[in-house]
């Protein structure tokens, strides 16, 4: 780890009215490293990852950016800086997975941008499918359509929310290979996923959530287990 | 400017799933068609002065028809959550505002239009002869029925039975755009003097500051 590592969390928290989602998590993410975050339904997971989006303010606390406090200012600028992939699909079923790729290309305003697209289409084994429209695509197709719309801008951080939800063991395993080239283009990743299984071979770093409080943050250990470690981190929870 | 090259993207992409989706659109028009032919047949318009009533007759139905079209646009992207991928792609997320706003002026322009030919060939309306002060008026009310509307519709996109609360929120909101409207409407079709019109200093006051007040305030309504 650097001097300052590159995304840093300090002691965030969130309610809802009375609802307290998080509550004081600290932890830190570097580039060239993946973080699994798990935790139990409830955990405050996915709050979480939509304050590090920056789609949601925290109640408290703050984020760093390479040591620097992402205010008020600058957090467009900051989210133009991450990719964010959910289990939702940020794609528009009414334009073709070509045109969807266009219109975010040409909002990040990234240049040579039909290279680019061509490039992503390929990589992503999508240019056979450049003018269906996105709905009419098959769901591990859309996932890899969303894969490759977040790598258009080439982001520093990645953040995925349950990103294996609804795919296919062909897709599950397509991702999992491309999480783990990860590592090689030196992003700091962070993912929260229900299926153990297919994460743990990725992860690098391990954060446990339970009852929006951090349990445990630190080196991931052996894959075999960290399920044990969940177990008491969380009293038995499933995750 | 950067802001500005983004809100136009967005424009073209509104403009480009519009007419693919076509669902509010056709809506919108067919609400505005039905209408009109309602009135032709059930009202009695012998000898009427219509450019009091009419002028009224006609904006309650861009009101209606107006938001079919606009409620939908940001409850369109929840869908597939991409409202959270514009936010992510934007630096100002104003760009996201300006966007869906000149998209919808752009409808209600269209609108308008279509209704002021249908009000003049199958209501008889006197608009003929003040087609440029009605395009004056129809511009001005558009542009802060577009601010207010587009701001809504970002406001309640992601709440459950969004469709509904839109109107319940939206009208009482449009109350004095639409006095305004309909005064100026009548005023412009009875070939009336519309400057030095106080409803003409309410009508551009309602425009820039709500204009003004929703660009400056999407980034709060945009996030959670």
């Amino acid at each position: 780890m650097g001097a300052v590592p590159f995304l840093e969390v300090r002691e965030v928290s969130r309610s809802y009215g009375r609802a307290s989602a998080l509550e004081k998590v600290s932890f830190f993410a570097e580039k060239g490293r993946n973080t699994l975050v798990l935790g139990p339904n409830g955990a405050g997971k996915s709050t979480l990852l939509r304050i590090l989006a920056l789609l949601t303010r925290p109640s408290s606390g703050i984020i760093l950016w390479e040591g620097e406090p992402v205010c008020a200012k600058k957090r467009g600028e900051f989210r133009t800086r991450l990719g964010y992939l959910s289990h939702q699909l940020f794609l528009y079923n009414h334009l073709s997975a070509e045109e969807n790729l266009e219109f975010f290309a040409a909002l990040y305003d990234i240049p040579a941008r039909e290279q680019k697209i061509v490039g992503l289409m390929e990589q992503f084994g999508l240019a056979s499918h450049r003018s269906k429209l996105a709905g009419e695509l098959s769901r591990g197709m859309q996932q890899r359509l969303s894969l490759a719309r977040l790598f258009l801008s080439d982001p520093e951080l990645l953040i995925l929310d349950e990103p294996f939800t609804g795919l296919d063991e062909e897709s599950s395993e397509a991702l999992r290979s491309f999480l783990l080239s990860l590592r090689r283009f030196n992003k700091a990743v962070l993912l929260v996923t229900h299926e153990v299984r297919e994460a743990r071979e990725i992860a690098d770093d391990l954060l446990i959530l339970d009852r929006g409080r951090t349990r445990y943050f630190g080196e991931a250990p052996p894959s075999g287990k960290i399920m044990d470690l969940y177990h008491e981190k969380t009293e038995g929870s499933p995750p | 400017m950067r802001l500005l090259r983004s809100a136009l993207i967005v424009f073209g992409k509104e403009i480009r799933e519009e007419a693919r989706r076509k669902e509010s659109f056709l809506a919108s028009f067919f609400f505005s068609f039905i209408s009109i032919v309602l009135f032709h047949f059930s009202l009695d318009l012998t000898g009427a002065d219509l450019s009091r009533e009419g002028s009224g007759l006609l904006w309650l139905i861009i009101l209606f028809a107006g938001s079919l079209f606009t409620g939908n646009s940001f409850r369109k992207e929840e869908e597939n959550g991409t409202f959270q991928a514009l936010l992510l792609a934007v630096s100002d997320s104003g760009a996201i505002f300006l966007g869906k706003y000149l998209a919808n002026l752009a409808f209600m322009t269209s609108l308008g239009f279509f209704l002021l030919f249908l009000s003049g060939a199958l209501l008889n309306m006197p608009v003929w002869n003040a087609l440029l002060p009605l395009a004056f008026v129809f511009t001005l009310v558009n542009a802060g029925y577009s601010s207010l509307a587009t701001m809504i519709s970002a406001l309640l996109s992601k709440e459950k039975g969004s469709a509904l609360l839109y109107p319940l929120v939206l009208y009482p909101l449009l109350v004095p755009l639409f006095m305004a409207a309909a005064a100026l409407t009548g005023t412009a079709m009875a070939s009336g003097p519309l400057l030095g019109s106080p409803w003409l200093r309410l009508l551009v006051l309602f425009d820039i500051l709500f204009f003004v007040a929703c660009m400056l305030l999407f980034e709060y309504a945009a996030e959670e």
